[in-house]
Order: C-alpha cells, then sequence, then structure tokens
C-alpha cells in the first residue's frame, strides 16, 4: 500500500506544557489543539494563562463587590444620615484598600489561581483532550493524515500512554516520511513490543540516524530477538551501527556493536576506529580489541584504516 | 462531567453579586433620596411651622414622619404632630363625615357629627394658641362651618319644599319632616324661638294649603273631615296651635253645608252633616254644629208638611236623605202607609213583585173599602184590590181576552146591575177607535160584561150603552147596548143622534149633528162649497151668496149632490166669485151617505 505523501506543520513549542491548553468559554471545554477557534461552536479559544488572568480579575470585582455589598447593606440600614455617610466612607476605604493589597501579591495569586485552575478543572481538562482525540481519530478514518497526526502530536504531549504512542505510530506509518519533517521517535516509544513501532523506527533510522537515541537502542536491544523475527537481523545491524554515533552511546551498548560488528558497513567501522582512537584514555573493554582484530583481518589492505594499523603494530611491537 | 468549569463558576459568582451590588446600589441611592426628602421635608416644616403656617407645616411634618428612611428630628416631628394632627385628622374626619351623611342622607349621624365639631371646637378653642390658630386654619380649609350651613340648609330647603309643594305621602312622612327639621340644630334656624316659629309656620302653611286645595277642588266633605281630623292629630302631636284650622273648617263646612240647603240637595247635606259630626272634639263649638241641628230640623219639618200635601216620595225621600243625620224609620213608615193609600198600586206591584202594570186606576171610599184599585199587567192579567186601613189588599184577578193596548181605565157601578165595581177599559182598536171591555167584580172573580170595539161609548141610563158604530151589529150607526139576565151587553137597536134639516137652515144648528142634501159647487179651502142663497143687491147691483164650507172628507166632485152628516162647528174667510172676502160657516163631515 502506497503511503501518502503529506506535509505537516511544525510543531508550537511553549516554555510549559500546560500553556498549550486552551479553552472554549462558550462550550466550557478545553482544548490542546492548536487551533484558534473552537471546533464546535467556532468562539476564540482562550489560552490558559489568559483564562487564569480573567479569573483573578473576576475574583478580584467579586471581592470587591461583596466588600462594597456590606458597605451597602451598611448604607441602608444606617439609622441617620450621619452613620450613613459613615457606611460609605468606610465602604469605599475598605474597598480600595484590597484593590490595592490584592494588587501588590498579584503574582503570587496568579500562580495560586493557576495551580487551583488546573486541580478542579483536572476532570474537564481530561475530558478536553479525550474530545480532541476523538477528532484526531475521525481526521484519521477521513484520512486526513497530517491533520490527525498534528492531533495526536499536541495531545502526546499530555498523555504518553502506549495506546496514543501506537496510534500515533500507526499514522506515521501510513505517511511518506520525509527528512524535512519534524519526527520524533523517543516520546514514541511504548512499553512493550510494538510492530508497528520498530517499524517506524526502522525508517526514521533512514531519514534520521540521529532520532535513535539511547533509548530506542534499548529497546531495540531489549525486543531484538522479536525484531529479528519480524525485520531480519539487518535491522538490528542498521541500529548497532546507528549507536556508534555517540562515544556513550558505544561505551553503554559496546556488547551489543561487539555483537553485530563484523557486519558493519566499513564506513560505520571506519567511525568506530576514529572515535576509539580519538578516546585513548577511555576504557572501550574488548570493543576495542574486537574492532581492531576486524580492522586487521578485513581492512588491513585499506588505506583508511593504515593509520589504524599502524598505530596497532607499533603497540603490538611496543608491547 | 457536569460541574462547571472554574473559570464559570467565578463568572457567575460575579455576576451574583454583581446584580446583589445593583439591588443594593438602588436601595442606597433611593435611601440617599429618601434621607434628604426627610431633612428637606422637615425643615420645610419647621419653616411653615415658625411662619404660622400650621396646617401646610403637619402636612410636610406627616410626610417627613412617613419617610422611614433615617429616624433624624423624628423626636421633633412626633412632637409637632401630637399637637396638630388630632385637629387636622378630626377637622377632616369631621368634614369627610359631614359630606358621608349629607350625601346618604343620614341626618341623625349628621346632627351628631355637627354636635362632635361643637365639642372638639370648644376645646381647640379654650386651649393653647397653637390649636386655636390650627383649628382656625382647618376650619378655612375644611369649610366645615360653611358645610354644615350648607348641608342643614340644604335639608330644610328640601323638607320646606315638599311641604310647600305637598309632595308628602303620608302620615309617617310629615312625622319623618317634623323629625328631620326638629332635629337641625338651632343655629341654623337662628336661634330656639326662632326655629319652633319656623317649623310651626311651616307646617301650618302647609296643612293651610292642604285644606285649601280640598275646599277649592270642592272636595268631599268625608275628605275634608277626614284630613281635618288628621290634621288636628298631627297638629296636636306637633303642638301647632289649632285656632286656625277650627275657623277654616268651620267657614268651609258651614259654606258647603248651606250650598246643599240651598240646592236642595238634603242627601248630600244629611251625608255632609253626619260626616261632619265625624269630627274632632276641639270643633265642638264651631257653629257648623248649630247650623246643621237647625237645618235638620227645618227639613223634618218639611217632610212633614210634604207628605201632608200626598207628595209622599218628596217627603220620603227627604226622610230617606236625612237618615244620616236622624232615624227617620217611623217616618218613612208612616208616610208609606199614607202613599200605599193614595197609590194603592204599589200595593198590587208589591204583591205582584215580577208583573209590571202599565193600566190602573183607583178610587177611595168605594164598596166598602177606603181605596180600590183596578189594573192591567202587561201579561194580560186584570186585577182588583181593596184597601182598607192597615189589612192587607184583598185582590181579585182575572184573565183579559188576548192583548190589548189599554188607552183608559175606570171604574164605573153603574154597568153593574147589582152595584158591583165594574172595570172599565178603553183599549186601542185596529177596525174601530175604541175597543171598549168591562169586567163585573164578583165575589172571587172578574167577569167580562162589554166586549165592543167602537168610536165611541156613553152610557145612556142605567144599563143602556150608545155605541157609536160598533164592530158587527149596528156597524156605522150609533147602536143601543143593554145587559142581559147574566149582566152581559149585547146589541138590541141602531140609535139615531142626527137631526133632519134644509142646507138653508144649517146656521141655525151650530154645534148640533145634522143631515141635509146639497150640491157642491166649488171647491176651496181643502172642501167642497155649498151656495145655501143667492140674491140680488140692486144697490150694488151684484148677486149677493151665502155659502156652507164642507170639510172632513177630501174628495167632494163640483156639481154632484151629496146627503152629509156632520156637525157646523166654525167658520172660515174664503174669496166669493167677486174676489172678496167673505166669512162662511164650517160643516164638519162625519159621514156622506
Amino acid at each position: 500500500m502506497a503511503k501518502l505523501a503529506v506535509q505537516l506543520s511544525k510543531k508550537k513549542r511553549t516554555k510549559y506544557r500546560f500553556q498549550k491548553l486552551k479553552m472554549c468559554k462558550k462550550c466550557n471545554r478545553y482544548s490542546v489543539m492548536k487551533d484558534e477557534t473552537c471546533s464546535t461552536c467556532g468562539t476564540n479559544l482562550v489560552g490558559i494563562e489568559s483564562l487564569v488572568k480573567s479569573i483573578l480579575k473576576k475574583r478580584l470585582t467579586t471581592e470587591a463587590i461583596r466588600i462594597l455589598l456590606i458597605a451597602c447593606l451598611g448604607i441602608v440600614f444606617a439609622p441617620t444620615i450621619k452613620t450613613m455617610y459613615y457606611s460609605i466612607s468606610v465602604g469605599i476605604i475598605f474597598c480600595f484598600s484590597y484593590v490595592v493589597l490584592t494588587s501588590l501579591f498579584v503574582k503570587s495569586e496568579y500562580f495560586h489561581q493557576l495551580k487551583k485552575l488546573l486541580r478542579t478543572d483536572f476532570r474537564k481538562i481530561q475530558a478536553g483532550i479525550l474530545f480532541d482525540s476523538d477528532l484526531a481519530k475521525a481526521d484519521v478514518k477521513e484520512e486526513r493524515l497530517a491533520a490527525a497526526y498534528e492531533k495526536l502530536r499536541e495531545i502526546g504531549d499530555f498523555i504518553s500512554t502506549d495506546r496514543l504512542k501506537i496510534r500515533r505510530v500507526m499514522v506515521l506509518n501510513e505517511i511518506a516520511l520525509r527528512s524535512d519533517m519534524e519526527l520524533e521517535l523517543e516520546g514514541l516509544i511504548p512499553s512493550s513490543y510494538d510492530k508497528d513501532f520498530v517499524k517506524y523506527a526502522l525508517e526514521v533510522l533512514k531519514i534520521n540516524r540521529t532520532l535513535i537515541s539511547k533509548k530506542c537502542i534499548a529497546y531495540f536491544i531489549h525486543y531484538r530477538d522479536a525484531i529479528v523475527i519480524d525485520f531480519g537481523m539487518d535491522s538490528l545491524i542498521s541500529v548497532a551501527g546507528t549507536a556508534l554515533r555517540m562515544k556513550l552511546y558505544i561505551l553503554e551498548f559496546s556488547t551489543f556493536i561487539e555483537e553485530f560488528l563484523a557486519y558493519f558497513p566499513k564506513e560505520r567501522v571506519l567511525r568506530l576506529c576514529n572515535i576509539i582512537q580519538a578516546n585513548p584514555d577511555v576504557e572501550w573493554g574488548s570493543l576495542k580489541e574486537k574492532t581492531m582484530s576486524i580492522v586487521t583481518k578485513k581492512y588491513h589492505y585499506d588505506p583508511d584504516f593504515k593509520r589504524f594499523t599502524i598505530e596497532r603494530e607499533r603497540f603490538v611491537s611496543h608491547v | 462531567m457536569f460541574k462547571s468549569t472554574v473559570y464559570k463558576k467565578v463568572k457567575r459568582s460575579r455576576n451574583f453579586f454583581m446584580l446583589l451590588l445593583v439591588i443594593l446600589l438602588v436601595l442606597v441611592g433611593g435611601k440617599i433620596i429618601m434621607a434628604h426628602e426627610k431633612i428637606a421635608a422637615y425643615e420645610e416644616a419647621m419653616r411653615l411651622f415658625r411662619s404660622g403656617n400650621l396646617v401646610a407645616a403637619e402636612k410636610k411634618f406627616r410626610a417627613a414622619k412617613r419617610n422611614l428612611s433615617v429616624t433624624d428630628h423624628n423626636q421633633d416631628i412626633n412632637q409637632k404632630l401630637a399637637i396638630l394632627s388630632p385637629i387636622r385628622e378630626a377637622m377632616e374626619d369631621l368634614d369627610k363625615s359631614a359630606a358621608k351623611y349629607q350625601e346618604e342622607k343620614n341626618l341623625d349621624q349628621l346632627v351628631v357629627t355637627y354636635e362632635h365639631w361643637q365639642k372638639k371646637m370648644r376645646k381647640w378653642v379654650s386651649g393653647t394658641s397653637i390649636q386655636q390658630d390650627m383649628y382656625g386654619e382647618m376650619l378655612v380649609l375644611t369649610k366645615l362651618d360653611q358645610d354644615f350651613v350648607g348641608y342643614f340648609s340644604s335639608i330644610k330647603k328640601t323638607q320646606f319644599a315638599k311641604l310647600q309643594k305637598n309632595t308628602i305621602n303620608g302620615e309617617a312622612e310629615e312625622e319623618q319632616i317634623f323629625s328631620i327639621l326638629k332635629k337641625i340644630p338651632a343655629e341654623y334656624y337662628g336661634d330656639d324661638p326662632a326655629k319652633t316659629k319656623e317649623v310651626k309656620t311651616v307646617f301650618q302653611q302647609y296643612y293651610a294649603a292642604k285644606i285649601k286645595t280640598l275646599t277649592i277642588e270642592n272636595a268631599s266633605v268625608a275628605q275634608i273631615v277626614t284630613e281635618g281630623n288628621r290634621q288636628f292629630r298631627m297638629l296636636t302631636k306637633f303642638t301647632i296651635d289649632l285656632g286656625w284650622l277650627i275657623n277654616t273648617l268651620d267657614n268651609h263646612l258651614l259654606k258647603v253645608l248651606t250650598t246643599a240647603i240651598d240646592k236642595k240637595e238634603y242627601a248630600a247635606f244629611a251625608e255632609q252633616a253626619n260626616t261632619i259630626r265625624n269630627l274632632s272634639t276641639k270643633m265642638k263649638d264651631a257653629k257648623v254644629f248649630t247650623f246643621i241641628e237647625k237645618a235638620k230640623n227645618d227639613l223634618l219639618v218639611k217632610a212633614k208638611s210634604l207628605t201632608a200635601s200626598n207628595k209622599y216620595e218628596d217627603a220620603i225621600s227627604l226622610y230617606e236623605a236625612l237618615k244620616p243625620l236622624e232615624n227617620t224609620d217611623q217616618l218613612i213608615e208612616n208616610a208609606n202607609l199614607a202613599w200605599d193609600q193614595f197609590e194603592p198600586i204599589r200595593v198590587l206591584k208589591r204583591l205582584y213583585p215580577t208583573k209590571e202594570f202599565p193600566s190602573f186606576v183607583n178610587a177611595k171610599n168605594k164598596w166598602g173599602a177606603d181605596i180600590v184599585i183596578a189594573a192591567i199587567s202587561k201579561d194580560g192579567g186584570i186585577y182588583f184590590g181593596k184597601l182598607k186601613g192597615e189589612e192587607a189588599m184583598a185582590v181579585t184577578e182575572g184573565t183579559l181576552d188576548g192583548t190589548l193596548e189599554v188607552s183608559k181605565l175606570d171604574f164605573d157601578s153603574s154597568f153593574s146591575s147589582s152595584n158591583n165595581p165594574v172595570i172599565v177599559i178603553d183599549a186601542k182598536s185596529k177596525e174601530r177607535k175604541h175597543h171598549y171591555l168591562a169586567y163585573e167584580v164578583r165575589p172571587g172573580s172578574l167577569v167580562k160584561i162589554l166586549d165592543v170595539e167602537a168610536d165611541n161609548l156613553t152610557v145612556e141610563s142605567k144599563q143602556v150603552l150608545v155605541v157609536d158604530n160598533p164592530v158587527g151589529s149596528g156597524a156605522g150607526e150609533l147602536a143601543s147596548y143593554e145587559s142581559n139576565a147574566e149582566g152581559v151587553y149585547r146589541f138590541t137597536k141602531i140609535k139615531v143622534d142626527y137631526v133632519d134639516i134644509q142646507v138653508s137652515d144649517i146656521t141655525d144648528y151650530y154645534g148640533k149633528k145634522v143631515r141635509f142634501t146639497a150640491n157642491a159647487a166649488a171647491k176651496t179651502n181643502g172642501g167642497a162649497l155649498v151656495t145655501i142663497s143667492e140674491t140680488y143687491n140692486f144697490t150694488t147691483s151684484r148677486w149677493e151668496k151665502t155659502y156652507v164650507l164642507l170639510k172632513g172628507q177630501s174628495e167632494f166632485t163640483i156639481y154632484k149632490t151629496y146627503t152629509v152628516i156632520g156637525v157646523l162647528n166654525g167658520y172660515e174667510n174664503i174669496s166669493d166669485d167677486n174676489g172678496e172676502q167673505v166669512r162662511v160657516p164650517v160643516f164638519q163631515v162625519e159621514k156622506v151617505e
């Protein structure tokens, strides 16, 4: 089945994830979508920060009104004109003082209000995200894969369940991935073996090796047997080759690399040799020995490896 | 799931409190305005109070008191109102009540209101200067005094109008009007004596007008007496002078009775007099009673004299008329007895009440009775009655043969061989001028002794009658009728009653029945002219003739000779052959042979 060629938009990035939360004042529904208008009623969505500010403003107004109410009651029940004017004066002073004091502590009050809002409306937020998820599902059904993926991507910031991850992976597997796409991998790693994920990871590996993170390599190692069954040994060799990307990964997965070292292409072996040579102080263990052995056996005639073979001979002679 | 978001809760809470605030702000605004109004009202009230405008000040104080927004100056307001309000309220209440009672026409309550006002007024007028001033102002404002004047004047006017227009129905209403007028305080009449005088005057005028109306309308004495008695009773009840009523009634009734006497309306007089006797004892000295006694006695005397002059009907009528005044039953009985004897047909009519007696005749002191009467009833009965003293009438009755149209009825005992009473009837005949019948009264029956139709009937001698031109035997002649053994009259012979003469002797038999033969020379003056004599006058060289004019038969043919029976009984002027007027004897022809 041919994959669809789509254009994915750039992911909006915020300092904090909660900043992605929006709410429709009309529907009282939260959303994490990038959309600026409510998909139900078309009203402009309000960001969580603006919402908190608005709530804070209303709280302040309400409190001021309460003070004024008490003052009004005082005026209404004032027995004489004098007491009536006392009530008016006291009410105005109290109200003014409250506004001034609250203004002084407005920042802490803002955060307090934010925290309270997130806690209180937790279920509402959940329901909102679920609604978003349903929208994404609908998009998938109608083969609007880019929109669906973008929705799932936004939801993924708030929900990291295997189900969602696999749903995202399945959508991505339907798309013809390109290197200009803003892809991610580590965030999609499920907690158990998933064939689609492995498929996607191998696809990503072809496009952008840098996305293969330590966690991803560990996943491949952990489910290597299943992967070998489903995708063959080459897939593991590719992943092991990707582990050579960073010195830390080489050290971390030296055993895994050693296992497939013999199947590495020249370029990968050359890179490993370069890294090992560049870091002579690092304890490479048996990896170094095995690497040198491979070089000696397979590339001793290759001028690209000459410097490593000379070095080895010097070492051996020294010894 | 159903819980609202924090934002919504906060918004709702703010809106709720905002709404409360708006409501309270309205209340606050209202309170501030009202509080200032109260202070303004109080200050205005104080200014008015100081300037002596107490009613307006009281109004403002009340307005300030009604304003409960604040309690400022309440003590002062209450203090001022405690002085001013009772007067205003009482005056307004009095004004309102008075108007209401006036509208409801509740005089009792109106008078109570008036007395209440007077009581209050005395209290306030003798109170503090503020009370006096407040009362004065309220009086000017409510115009209570003028209102009361208006109300009571209106009531007075209405009641006076009722009395003047005479639109009152019954004593109850009169008493009510008197009561109403008495209830109106004396102040509105002037003073107590003026009130009494005015009320008495208007009632006196009212009653006088009523009597006057009755007299003008010629109301019956009964009505006047009834009204008079009613007025006596009412005037006594109202303690109003009666003298004028006594004089008015006395004069009028005297006039009425005098008129009745003058017009000889005795029954009316007696009725009126009797009615007048029912007048109140307060009239006992009135002249009318003396007049009644005198007039009654005069009328009794007159009735007696009428009886004596056989004017029984008039006498009895007078007695009957005087019945209401006097018991005249015995007098009427005596008069009736005398009348029966004078007109015995009345007795017969009483004995045969179903019969009518168109023809009757009576005679006195005959055949052993004081009065005898013969009568023929309409149904063909013939009756003979004898009346003696106060005894019942002895009647003998019979029946006529056929119906008769009686012209005359008479007694003639000469028809009877045994001097029994004989009733002679002269009836109308179809064939002759008269139909003569005679019935002899024999013991227990009436026997017809004569029945002849003729032109005339005369009694020639005892039991011999001369009948002129009877039907049957002797027709066209004078016939003699004589009684046979049964006393019944029968034709006996023809009777001649004229003298045969020459026409030239006619003037010698003036008024006597004669027969002569003459030639009718000419027709003139509705008769035939007969020449008696003819002589030549040499002096005048003319033939002078004497004539007799035959009349009584229109069909005379001139130059024809007639034998006529008749009577010379007059003269007439005719024109002779010379055209001169001559006076000729007129012979009334009874028969042409």
